[in-house]
């Protein structure tokens, strides 16, 4: 395409005008990544101090789990304490003593506060009649429950094991 | 939306025409034509002397058509006629710039100084250009009543080697072995002789109005086809005003000669052919 222009014009500016429109395009979009990047890398420093408070909640609320992990077990031993002042070992017994018919005797008998008061007795009846009677007047009293009867011996006498959950109250 | 326009500005010795070209992106076509007969006279299309004979009258002109194609403010190109420059077809060495080359030819030629001349070159095929000089002083007439008229100039063209840069994708699809290009003036005319591809002669004249110009046109064109490959006559194609009547000539003759530019959008060719200048809205 020839020119005879006496002097310098003004060319036609439209393909600089569009490369330069395409070059202020490419910016924009490179801009606008930018800060959608920018605005990633802060939104994510915030998700991470959002962990990391997160973490120290949850460090803390395992924390304190642990403190009433432990308070558990002041309540437990409370419980003890009170189950203990309900359950004294005189009334046990008087409550083993009325549910004994008179061929039965009490050779020993253990206390075990655990989970309630647990007893283990270890009883002697002159015959097996007389056992059977014990037994079954436990599982009647309100005062015990589970009544397990456990090992027996049986040669003159009978000699067994009882074991059962004493309930409290009269 | 990315589509603009601009207006083509053409001078002949006989009329002021114009045309609006919308530019897409990949397409053009000539939305609207203004033409302004201008008085005998009143604009010679001369390499040396002023052209504007009558000023006022070119300038109204110019302002008309400028105005009907409403291209006031808008870019133009301006389009100088044939017959004011000097014209040489070139075989440029390669790495050389054509523009350069041709001034350094033509200068010494010229019967002023060079750097009193606006040179440029255009290819036309085979390593060749048709370097051209015009007269500072005379395209500077042009380029006044242009932007007298409210163009914005962007640049300035010659009619002819717009034309045949123009007539270049018809050569082209043609193939033909051996054709002849021929640009009609309204006062100079050129032609230039290509065998394939590449230019092998050029020849410029001025044209003599009267009863036996068509003749002498082809004349000139049956001499310049002597210029080919022996008994190969060239296919001629003709634009500009008169294409038509010569062309009907030199078929009389027995030449294969036909017109236009082949298919110009939004134009009818018969309208077309006769237009020489539309070749800068084209090409």
């Amino acid at each position: 395409m020839t020119d005879f222009s006496t002097r310098p014009r003004r060319k036609d500016r439209t393909t600089a005008v569009l490369i330069v429109a395409a070059g202020v395009g490419v910016l924009a979009v490179a801009a606008a990544g930018a800060v959608r990047a920018r605005t990633d890398v802060v939104a994510g420093r915030a998700a991470l101090v959002e962990a990391a408070r997160s973490l120290e909640e949850m460090k803390a609320r395992a924390r304190a789990l642990e403190g009433s992990r432990v308070g558990s077990d002041e309540e437990r031993l409370a419980a003890l304490v009170v189950v203990g002042r309900q359950a004294p070992p005189a009334a046990v017994l008087a409550a083993i003593e009325r549910a004994m018919p008179a061929d039965v005797r009490l050779d020993s008998l253990v206390f075990d506060y655990e989970g309630g008061l647990q007893l283990q007795m270890e009883v002697q009846a002159r015959h097996p009649a007389a056992y059977d009677e014990f037994l079954a007047r436990l599982a009647a009293s309100p005062q015990f429950q589970d009544v397990a009867p456990g090992a027996e011996v049986r040669d003159d006498a009978l000699r067994a094991s009882v074991k059962a959950r004493y309930r409290g109250g009269r | 939306m990315l589509s603009r326009s601009k207006v083509v500005l053409a001078f002949d010795a006989g009329s002021v025409q114009a045309a609006r070209v919308e530019l897409g992106l990949r397409s053009r076509r000539f939305a609207a034509f203004a033409r302004k007969a201008l008085e005998p006279d009143a604009l010679r299309p001369l390499p040396l002397q002023p052209n504007v004979a009558r000023p006022d009258e070119v300038r109204q002109a110019a302002r008309a058509v400028v105005i009907e194609l409403q291209g006031v403010g808008k870019p133009g190109v301006v389009v100088l006629p044939d017959g004011v420059a000097r014209m040489v077809l070139l075989d440029v060495p390669s790495g050389t710039d054509p523009g350069d080359y041709a001034r350094f030819r033509i200068g010494p030629q010229l019967p002023y100084p060079a750097t009193d001349a606006v040179v440029d070159a255009s290819p036309v095929g085979g390593g060749r250009y048709i370097g051209a000089a015009v007269r500072r002083d005379v395209a500077a007439e042009y380029e006044a009543l242009a932007e007298a008229a409210g163009l914005v100039c962007e640049r300035v063209e010659l009619s002819p080697l717009a034309g045949l840069a123009a007539l270049a994708a018809e050569r082209r699809r043609e193939e033909a072995q051996t054709s002849m290009d021929v640009v009609l003036g309204e006062a100079a005319f050129s032609m230039a002789l290509f065998g394939g591809s590449a230019a092998l002669a050029f020849r410029n004249r001025r044209r003599d109005p009267g009863p036996h110009d068509g003749e002498r046109i082809g004349e000139e064109v049956e001499r310049t086809a002597l210029l080919g490959a022996a008994g190969s006559a060239p296919r001629v194609r003709l634009v500009g005003p008169g294409a038509r009547r010569v062309a009907e000539g030199l078929r009389a003759s027995g030449l294969d000669a036909r017109t236009g530019w082949g298919d110009v959008p939004s134009m009818a060719a018969a309208d077309a052919e006769e237009l020489a200048w539309l070749g800068a809205g084209l090409a």
